[in-house]
């Protein structure tokens, strides 16, 4: 079953400080919205902890500059009614190569 | 002390050729072995005078080498940050150790190099010498406690503490659904935002699809 994806505060926050061309945060906003939730146990690395979370890693390159790679891993917190999935938290790396 | 043996001068520098590094060393060992609660320990235990004073030229390496363990530092959280986004095999408890490490690096860092700082600045006002470049130490726990920001602010995943306070946030229902946040986040309208999405699966999306 599909999951809900609920964005929490300071990854909002963290999204808008990595000024993202319009491409790509389309792209992230896709990856989080139709990619994580159909498979979430095969696209996350899984860990049991007090309570479960999980790290979500993904890469794309950019569709206006084909030298420039976007790396993101998201925080990823299961919701209690284990139909939600919560993105506390993130990070974006660029990467410039030939 | 006594102000009859200056920091300063070559005549010094000389006649006690053994000293500096031998002095700073022996703080060095000190500062490196202690934990973070134990470096205000270690600096008050140094009494002055202990024999011989260190010389200029081994307070100054002092200086140097705190400076040059900020900016190792430096260089291993941005190495490891990104390398935290990129490596796909870290586990989220890998993240999370990685997180904690540095924050304890950095915590150190700052406290050991304010204390000595404090501790070259007593130096210097015992013996009436500046220490050259000590002021840089005090700026240097400054950077290091920045970088602690940094790490609370840009790390990928929450700290324990982090986790339990987004839990909260999101039983309080602070959280904002994908559609909204990301229409936010763009600066337009849900609806604009969801045409912005459409238009870009149109063009590289083959048709829509995925």
């Amino acid at each position: 079953m599909p999951y809900k994806v609920v964005i929490l505060p300071h990854a909002k926050r963290q999204i808008r400080s990595w000024s993202l061309p319009d491409s790509v945060l389309v792209e992230v906003y896709i990856r989080l919205g139709e990619h994580l939730p159909k498979e979430p146990r095969r696209a996350l690395t899984r860990t049991r902890r007090p309570f479960e979370g999980m790290a979500y890693y993904f890469s794309m390159m950019d569709p206006e500059n084909r030298l420039c790679e976007h790396f993101f891993t998201f925080h990823i917190l299961y919701g209690q009614d284990e139909e939600t999935l919560f993105v506390p938290r993130g990070a974006h790396v660029r990467a410039f190569g030939a | 002390m006594n102000s009859e043996k200056p920091l300063t001068g070559q005549s010094e520098r000389t006649s006690e050729a053994n000293m500096p590094d031998t002095a700073s060393e022996n703080i060095l060992v000190r500062l490196v072995q202690a934990q973070a609660q134990s470096v205000d320990d270690t600096l008050k235990s140094w009494q002055l005078p202990r024999g011989k004073p260190p010389s200029e030229v081994g307070l100054s390496r002092l200086v140097q080498i705190g400076v040059r363990l900020y900016d190792d530092m430096e260089g291993a959280y941005t190495e490891g940050y990104a390398r935290a986004v990129k490596d796909a095999s870290l586990s989220l408890a890998d993240l999370q150790r990685e997180r904690q490490a540095f924050g304890e690096i950095f915590r150190t860092g700052a406290q050991a190099a304010y204390r000595l700082w404090e501790f070259l600045d007593r130096i210097a006002k015992t013996t009436g010498q500046p220490i050259k470049g000590a002021d840089r130490l005090r700026q240097t726990a400054e950077q290091f406690k920045h970088l602690q920001a940094r790490l609370a602010d840009e790390w990928p995943v929450c700290s324990p503490e982090e986790e339990r306070e987004a839990r909260t946030s999101s039983e309080r229902g602070e959280g904002m659904e994908l559609d909204d946040a990301f229409a936010e986040i763009a600066g337009v309208d849900k609806a604009s935002w969801l045409e912005r999405v459409a238009e870009y699966k149109r063009k590289h999306l083959q048709g829509g699809q995925e």
